[in-house]
């Protein structure tokens, strides 16, 4: 009962996510008997990418006191404060959904009714006129941790994948983990279907009690008999082969993400100080001149997530869980709120049942919850042009979002739920700037004292552009 | 600029009726008058002297303090006006087994080491045979104990900031002191027995109510406090009522005021007995007592007599019986009508939750406050959130009944064998498993009060986290024991229950 029969933990994933997982876990882990191995695949077979996740007091790297100025410093990350949709909504400009939140409530009633109320009065100021991050984003301007930007408290981190798997690789070795840069080819299971070793390319086997896999191609989850169920998102999350493009050329940084539709999808653009990385998202695999340029050939996903995350003793985790497109949230993103959980859950027997269920119940939410998030996109746009645009007015609305749609529609209203990864105000600001303005405003906002409160409105506006500036 | 600038919506509510007085009744007008422009709506809430008021809890739950600052109530004035003292907890004697006792405070137990929750290491260490109970390392529990009792400390470094409290106060006089605020604010009472309702032919809205005098009083929204009777919601609208007596059998109480004891504790007691609990909370100018029983395994004389034989001072008052059912009404909200208070729905006070349930049911109406369209897919999402409350809360109490050992009665015989709700069955059978609490942030009930109940009817993890063996035990150890000192320490430094009562809010001789 003191004692723990998980002695070692195998971690199988590539380049961020493994490496992350294993620094992670031996931080965790550190003055405990369990040791640590990663496998994976050589650093010099990782593409070049980047990738977005969270960043200041709410990352998981300030969790794990891993310092995020060194970090920054290390690997060359810039920050992002949110994500423009271009053409996904053509009679709007663009769609910019700042992370963070908009002005405070007052009076017990939400800030965007107030400014749902000056709208229906004929003031068309936006919402983002009240986010910090969007005035930061405007301007160009942003560090964290700046004396000029503490009003900003939410915002991720965009990292080059090889030079933060570098980073992380070197920490997981400091803290004792073994490495092993190899492919999976096989597993061995027992009879009572866990785990019991992993057959890697040049032979060896690696045996362990417990595993982790974090791998974009799920290969140890996805080679256990009865791994379980993969819920497939493709009905509700379109697009399903991307293209990377790397461009080299010096940019400002534009602090945010670019999401862009063109007629037969969208290209995520990610730009890091002096190079630029272009994801290109279509339907099946459509040649067209960008992906002729293209460094690599067209991958080929599909969006869904595992019904149960962890499976007897083996945890799927990050992009080995959860498919997303890529859009405002990376695999990162998800990974890292998955080891948020997980590090608190670890197990200390083979036979955690309670802890497995506990963990899959958590993660089918938050699962739900992104699938959801994400969704709100194509449920609001209304681009018509291209086939795949046609598709996309046809998607399928989970329940849930439907639900949360309605309620907004009507009194721009929204209620957070267990396990909601984005925060109201991210909500909040998707739906408005993508132009679903409510039907009618809170009621209530009609109590408050309208000149004070339009001259409330004018002050924050007022400070928010000022602290732009300054 | 004048006020022929402010707008309304067009369909902006006219009239608030609130129908009922009594806490219910008063804790809306005062929260709506807070949010409400009485010039464009107005609130009005018709109550009837003749009819008493249950006047639901005596005891509160810190949430409290969050309806004290949106309502915009003063401290101070409030606990001098109910003759409130103030709770740390509640105190639970003889649940798990006769004999035994622990404490559900309003703190943390000791601190969090290397990010794992102190409990982990609790449990850890008692398995190496440290006994020292785990309400040691709780400020609440330690002073308690002691009847000490200071405001927390807001420096997060001190070791007295680490707990919280909440009330005894006499529902009544809060009642009659949120009416005089509420009136101050512009609520419009009107004195007089409802007799007839009626409903809008087209669509079974309500229209108006009729008073014994004849007068009728429209309105846009009806709010329902008349309690048990829920005049509008029940006997009006037909909500049907959901019974959880098969969770919570206790459907009567006998309330027994009592003198005030020497010595002023600042927490509730809940005594377990062979069909029930007795309540025991201590208050500036009498202690309210009363025993919650089941009348199928008890008569209201034996009852009577069980708790007369508990009573700590001796009774000043008649005995008072109430009868109950818990559950709750299908919908609270329905139609342009909403039930707050008992009409909607009754949990036992085990946790001194009816307050809270009332003030949550406020602060969810405040949020989704209709107009004259009441959007469907706004009162739909207040029932569902208020739903949820209910049974968060009901799942917490029916927990302190089924984690029994007592064979003693019918009773227990039956609240230890029934079939409970399966998000309790699942939360016991993760805790007991992993030492985990299966919640969410957005519970009332957080993970420390769990853990205080679970642990205290003895249901002990069998495993705990992986990340309590980075540390090595002794050190551990060490570290707890070091806690303990600074606990007892800094409770002793606080003044007593009394003397803190005394300086911040002696009732002045009217109230008491």
């Amino acid at each position: 009962m003191t004692g723990s029969d998980i002695k070692h933990i195998v971690i199988v994933g590539d380049a961020a996510a493994g490496s992350m997982t294993a620094a992670a876990m031996a931080i965790s882990l550190q003055g405990s008997n369990v040791a640590l191995s990663l496998v994976h695949r050589p650093q010099t077979d990782t593409a070049p990418g980047a990738f977005l996740c969270r960043g200041g007091d709410d990352g998981l790297h300030s969790v794990l006191g891993i310092n995020e100025d060194n970090l920054r410093a290390d690997t060359g990350a810039v920050p992002s404060l949110g994500a423009n949709y271009r053409g996904f909504v053509p009679d709007a400009a663009d769609c910019l959904v700042p992370l963070g939140s908009h002005g405070k409530t007052l009076r017990l009633v939400d800030f965007h009714h107030y400014v749902a109320k000056l709208r229906s009065e004929g003031d068309d100021t936006a919402l983002n006129a009240y986010s910090y991050q969007a005035a930061a984003i405007a301007r160009g301007r942003f560090e964290p941790g700046g004396e000029s930007t503490t009003s900003i408290d939410e915002y991720d981190l965009m990292f080059d994948e090889r030079r933060y798997t570098s980073f992380m690789l070197e920490h997981a070795r400091r803290l004792g983990v073994t490495t092993l840069a190899a492919t999976v080819q096989s597993i061995t299971s027992d009879a009572d279907g866990n785990i019991t070793s992993i057959i890697l390319d040049n032979g060896d086997s690696l045996s362990g009690d417990f595993f982790v896999d974090c791998s974009s191609d799920r290969c140890v989850r996805g080679a256990m008999d009865n791994a379980g169920e993969f819920i497939d998102w493709s009905g509700s999350l379109p697009g399903s082969s991307i293209t990377m493009t790397i461009k080299e050329e010096p940019l400002r940084a534009s602090l945010c993400v670019d999401i862009a539709a063109h007629d037969s999808g969208w290209t995520q653009t990610l730009e890091m100080q002096d190079v630029r990385f272009e994801t290109r998202v279509c339907d099946g695999a459509v040649a067209d001149e960008a992906t002729m340029e293209a460094h690599a050939p067209a991958a080929r996903f599909s969006s869904g997530t595992f019904a149960a995350h962890w499976c007897r003793n083996c945890v799927a985790l990050g992009p080995a869980a959860t498919t997303v497109p890529p859009l405002e949230v990376s695999p990162m993103h998800l990974a890292q709120d998955a080891l948020r959980q997980f590090l608190g859950m670890l197990p200390r027997y083979r036979e955690s049942t309670a802890l497995a269920d506990e963990y899959n119940r958590i993660a089918a939410m938050r699962a739900a919850s992104v699938r959801d998030y994400l969704t709100l996109r194509f449920a609001l746009a209304t681009r018509s042009s291209g086939m795949f645009w046609q598709r996309v007015a046809e998607i399928a609305i989970p329940e849930a979002l439907q639900q949360r749609l309605d309620l907004f529609r009507c009194h721009g209203r929204f209620t957070v739920r267990d396990h909601d990864l984005f925060s109201k105000s991210n909500w909040v600001s998707s739906f408005i700037n993508f132009g679903a303005w409510p039907a009618s405003y809170d009621p209530l906002a009609d109590m408050i004292d309208e000149d004070r409160m339009r001259a409330d409105l004018r002050r924050l506006r007022t400070e928010v552009a000022r602290t732009a500036a300054g | 600029m004048s006020d022929t600038h402010q707008t309304t919506t067009p369909q902006a509510l006219r009239r608030v009726v609130i129908v009922g007085g009594g806490t219910a009744g008063w804790m809306t007008a005062a929260a709506l008058s807070v949010v409400i422009d009485k010039e464009r709506c107005s609130i009005e809430l018709i109550e009837s002297d003749a009819i008493g008021i249950v006047g639901v809890g005596e005891a509160t739950i810190p949430a409290i303090h969050d309806f004290n600052r949106k309502v915009g109530l003063d401290e101070q004035e409030l606990m001098r006006a109910t003759c409130a003292t103030f709770k740390l907890g509640i105190e639970f004697v003889n649940w798990s087994k006769h004999g035994d006792s622990y404490m559900h405070p309003f703190g943390r137990y000791g601190f969090d080491i290397n990010g794992v929750a102190f409990h982990h290491y609790w449990v850890d260490q008692r398995q190496r045979g440290n006994s020292v109970p785990f309400g040691e390392y709780c400020i609440p529990y330690v002073a308690g104990k002691q009847a000490r009792f200071a405001m927390p400390h807001t420096d997060p470094r001190s070791v007295l900031s680490t707990y919280s409290y909440a009330y005894h106060f006499d529902a009544s006089l809060y009642a009659k002191y949120l009416r005089k605020i509420s009136e101050q604010r512009g609520v419009v009472r009107t004195e007089g027995r409802i007799i007839d309702v009626s409903l809008r032919a087209a669509d079974g809205f309500i229209e108006a109510v009729t008073l014994e005098s004849g007068q009728r009083i429209e309105g846009d929204l009806f709010i329902d406090c008349s309690g048990f009777r829920a005049l509008l919601i029940g006997d009006a609208l037909g909500v049907d009522y959901e019974s959880w007596k098969h969770w919570l059998p206790c459907d009567r109480a006998v309330a027994l005021p009592s003198r005030n004891p020497d010595v002023l504790e600042p927490y509730t007691r809940a005594t377990a007995h062979p069909a029930g609990w007795q309540w025991r909370i201590p208050l500036q100018h009498r202690t309210g007592n009363g025993h919650v029983y089941c009348s199928d395994y008890m008569s209201d004389d034996e009852a009577t007599a069980i708790a007369l034989e508990h009573l700590e001072t001796e009774a000043i008052d008649d005995p008072r019986y109430l009868k109950f059912l818990a559950g709750k009404r299908r919908r609270m909200w329905h139609k342009n009508c909403v039930a707050i208070g008992l009409s909607g729905g009754f949990l036992e006070p085990l946790e001194s939750t009816s307050i809270y349930l009332i003030q949550a049911a406020i602060m969810k109406l405040i949020e989704r406050f209709p107009d004259r369209e009441f959007c469907a897919n706004d009162s739909a999402d207040f029932n569902a959130q208020i739903e949820r409350h209910f049974c968060q809360i009901r799942d917490f109490i029916i927990l302190h009944y089924k984690a029994t050992q007592r064979e003693d009665s019918d009773f227990w015989n039956y609240c230890r064998t029934m079939a409970i709700p399966e998000s309790l069955e699942y939360r016991m059978r993760v805790f007991r498993e992993s030492g985990r609490v299966a919640y969410s942030k957005r519970e009332l009930f957080i993970e420390t009060n769990w853990i205080a109940v679970l642990l205290g009817q003895d249901i002990v993890p069998q495993q705990t986290d992986m990340r309590v063996t980075c540390t090595p035990p002794d050190r551990i150890a060490t570290q707890m024991h070091q806690m303990h000192e600074v606990m007892k320490m800094a409770a002793a430094s606080l003044p007593t229950h009394a003397e803190t009562v005394a300086r911040y809010c002696a009732a002045s001789q009217a109230e008491a």
